[in-house]
């Protein structure tokens, strides 16, 4: 029996899917929201918020054995403990292809909400330049839409989930509506200073995050304990539970489905329509089946072209609205990773309070307007900084013991250390992509994906620039050691993977028209990272969530004119 | 320091890092944590009588009672039995065990063992000076010995993970600081512990005499 209560199913209900839950129950549909993993309820499920060291096992050092066993993928994420390891994914579970020369980190959340509750919260807006960039270099084809067309979702989104952050009236990073900017640390203060006026193109700013620094559409202001990633009751940063489910859900439109997984999509060729949803009940192994006027995949990038590519047909024997070919194809992630670290002495009388979930941004100061004529590269970079006071943890390697050891780590150590990472552009390379491999069904059935991904040769010599940077900037800020180191991380390790069913005017190559809808079928849209056409170097998830909602409005319109 | 280890230095502070994790294979599953219990609450039996004291009196000696509680309030002792029984894969394990057994306690009367420190006699406790300062003196040569360990290094922060390679005197001290600043007794009553601030502030005045704030976690950056 096909369940055909619903006006629209959105798939995922992460980031960008609580998106289009809660835009498409306010402009009136009937919506079923799916997610594969368990229910997350907002504060009684985030059974790790505000517990302190001693009650964690091992007083929070890394529980190995079972990390290597069913979290070797997650582990990656730096921020998973027995406080929130119910919100990321079992990789035994939930296993995935790589070659082992080539890892790809594909690091997943494990529960409703998904990546929306351990995000680092950074929002920051593509600029023209970023929508501009594939058409004029000639890596990766053409963007169907420029800054102006998401200019009013980017106002949309900031204004409903609340974001903090300092106007800078940069080109390369256009300004939003920002709640007041969190304060840096007298240390940065510092090393800002003196930066800016050595080095005067470099701006360095305190980074624009999803939490909140003042009271916001009934959610309070951030109370400053610091490690977000284990959930927030009182919903300070956004994520699915604190923003997007409730207001869907005041709707009366919304009917949540935890624990379901769609294994297919299935295509009728005479309505030209995706017409149902293949769904298995995690709980029972029950098959069920649903259909709705349109469906929204926001399973996040990998996961949505995994629905997509297991949903062939005759009509559509290489994946579902692949008539183009390159779904799956010119997957992208940022380079990440420290760039570099430094040592300084200044503003040692300092000291801090409250814990900052947030640092500081040095936004893309490389090829700006033009090609930079001593860079090897093209497309640019953007460091992210923090600032620590070392204490115990980082002094506890002195040598000696009794009396004068306690004391030396009981205090703040006698500096302050300051570190970036990079974050690099990655070109769309056709090469870098996801398939499925037959051969290897997971506990469902499905076929497990294949991820064939590496960073090439721009994002490596972007990356050998960023070191040369950083010491430049590390010596105008007066460092008094430092060190510097141009490897990056794994792709995939800096969760924002992006690309497999890009966007673009032409249907040809393209998986997605300028509205996230399939060109080769009306009712069927696709609005997680999989859409994007070219990565920027900043993060993602502020223009996913303009995106979809841009998507949504686009979508009802349609639906309400009948063309869907 | 050879550079891996500096960048990793601060590679907690910042997004995007990821933690190196080392190779491991203990047993434990924990569930106190979900029953809001103190971890060091859970008991646990791997020491022999006289391991069990010999740890007392070694994490005693590395972070003793001052003006404010030390180790042994804390149970640091205690914490680390748990950790060399269900944390430590068995070569760990093994470095621990045989690093314990490797020192000399002298004279150390069987009768002695069920007493704490604090009960002893007069006599006793001269004798019980003897043998830290024994203890004290080994401690001393093992960190000389092991000096260019890459624990020592600068850069290696005690974190969320488990230096494997490391020796005995560096297990040792890493499982006493860890067991002690992130204890009740060590975050509340020696650090400063604030769950709640309320707000933020990065350039307060510092006191000279002003303890650190507690961390939320060890791989915390603050």
């Amino acid at each position: 029996m096909i369940d055909k209560s619903y006006d629209a199913i959105v798939v995922g209900s992460g980031i960008t899917g609580g998106w289009a839950a809660k835009e498409l129950t306010e402009k009136g549909l009937k919506v079923l929201l799916l997610d594969r993993s368990p229910d997350v309820k907002h504060g009684v499920d985030y059974k790790g918020e505000h517990v302190p060291s001693w009650k964690l096992p091992f007083y929070g050092k890394d529980e190995r054995q079972l990390n290597q066993r069913d979290y070797f993928i997650s582990q990656h994420s730096g921020v998973m403990d027995a406080s929130n390891r119910h919100l990321f994914n079992n990789d035994r579970q939930n296993p995935y292809q790589y070659d082992t020369q080539k890892p790809f980190q594909w690091i997943r959340g494990g529960g409703v909400g998904g990546r929306s509750l351990l995000w680092y919260r950074q929002c920051y807006r593509f600029s023209e330049a970023d929508f501009k960039a594939n058409n004029q270099d000639g890596h990766g084809s053409r963007w169907p839409i420029g800054y102006s067309d998401l200019a009013p979702w980017y106002d949309y989104v900031e204004d409903f989930i609340g974001v903090s952050g300092q106007a800078e009236g940069l080109e390369q990073l256009p300004d939003g509506k920002f709640l007041p900017p969190m304060k840096m640390y007298g240390i940065e203060k510092t090393v800002k200073q003196r930066i800016e006026k050595k080095i005067p193109e470099i701006t360095m700013t305190i980074g624009r995050t999803a939490v909140l620094t003042e009271n916001h559409r009934g959610r309070a202001a951030c109370h400053y304990c610091g490690p977000c990633e284990r959930g927030c009751s009182s919903g300070s940063y956004f994520s699915t539970q604190s923003s997007t489910l409730p207001a869907a859900r005041a709707t009366n439109r919304l009917t949540l489905r935890p624990d379901s997984v769609v294994e297919r999509l299935e295509y009728d060729p005479e309505t030209k329509r995706v017409s149902i949803i293949h769904v298995i009940d995690v709980k029972s192994g029950e098959r069920l089946q649903f259909s709705s006027k349109i469906v929204f995949l926001c399973a996040s990038t990998i996961a949505s072209t995994q629905i997509l590519l297991n949903s062939s047909s005759e009509h559509f024997p290489n994946g579902m609205a692949n008539s183009s070919g390159v779904l799956g194809k010119y997957l992208m992630d940022h380079t990440t990773g420290i760039i570099g670290s430094a040592v300084f002495l200044d503003n040692l009388d300092n000291y801090y309070y409250g814990n900052r979930p947030n640092g500081f941004y040095i936004p893309r100061f490389r090829n700006n307007q033009k090609q930079d004529k001593d860079a090897e590269f093209i497309r640019g970079y953007g460091f992210q900084g923090n600032s620590l006071r070392p204490n115990w943890a980082d002094m506890a390697n002195q040598k000696g013991f009794g009396k004068a050891y306690k004391d030396a780590l009981t205090k703040p150590g006698n500096y302050w250390a300051v570190g970036i990472a990079g974050f690099g552009e990655c070109l769309p390379h056709e090469e870098n992509r996801v398939t499925l491999d037959a051969t290897k069904p997971d506990r469902f059935g499905i076929p497990q994906v294949r991820v064939d991904m590496e960073f090439r040769d721009n994002e490596l010599k972007a990356r050998a620039d960023m070191a040369v940077q950083a010491e430049k900037i590390f010596r105008a800020a007066g460092a008094v050691f430092y060190q510097t180191n141009s490897e990056t991380n794994p792709p995939g390790a800096g969760v924002h993977e992006m690309g497999t069913a890009r966007m673009g005017d032409d249907p040809e190559e393209s998986v997605l028209n300028k509205w996230n809808q399939t060109h080769d079928i009306a009712n069927l849209f696709v609005t997680d990272g999989s859409c994007m056409v070219s990565s920027s170097c900043v993060n993602p998830s502020l223009t996913y969530m303009a995106l979809t909602a841009r998507a949504c409005d686009y979508a009802v319109s349609q639906l309400k004119k009948g063309l869907i | 320091m050879n550079r891996r280890q500096f960048i990793e230095f601060t590679s907690l502070i910042l997004a995007g890092g990821s933690l190196p994790l080392k190779a491991h294979s203990a047993e434990y599953q924990q569930q106190l944590f979900a029953l809001g219990k103190n971890f060091i609450q859970q008991p646990v039996n791997i020491f022999t009588p006289a391991q069990r004291q010999l740890v007392r009196r070694l994490v005693e000696i590395i972070i003793p009672r001052t003006d404010t509680p030390g180790a042994l309030d804390a149970k640091a002792d205690h914490f680390i039995e748990l950790t060399v029984a269900h944390y430590m894969n068995p070569q760990e394990r093994e470095v621990f065990v045989s690093g314990l057994d490797g020192l000399q306690v002298g004279v150390l009367g069987a009768k002695s063992l069920d007493k704490s420190l604090k009960e002893k006699s007069l006599e006793e406790k001269s004798l019980e000076e003897q043998i830290v300062e024994r203890l004290i003196q080994q401690l001393t040569e093992l960190e000389e010995r092991h000096s260019d360990a890459p624990w020592y290094q600068l850069g290696n922060r005690v974190g969320n993970g488990f230096d494997s390679s490391a020796p005995f005197i560096c297990q040792l001290k890493e499982l006493t600081v860890v067991g002690f600043f992130m204890s009740e007794v060590g975050a509340t009553q020696v650090l400063r512990h604030n769950p709640m601030p309320g707000n933020f502030d990065g350039e307060t005045p510092l006191a000279t005499d002003q303890p650190s704030w507690a961390r939320n976690r060890p791989g915390d950056y603050s």
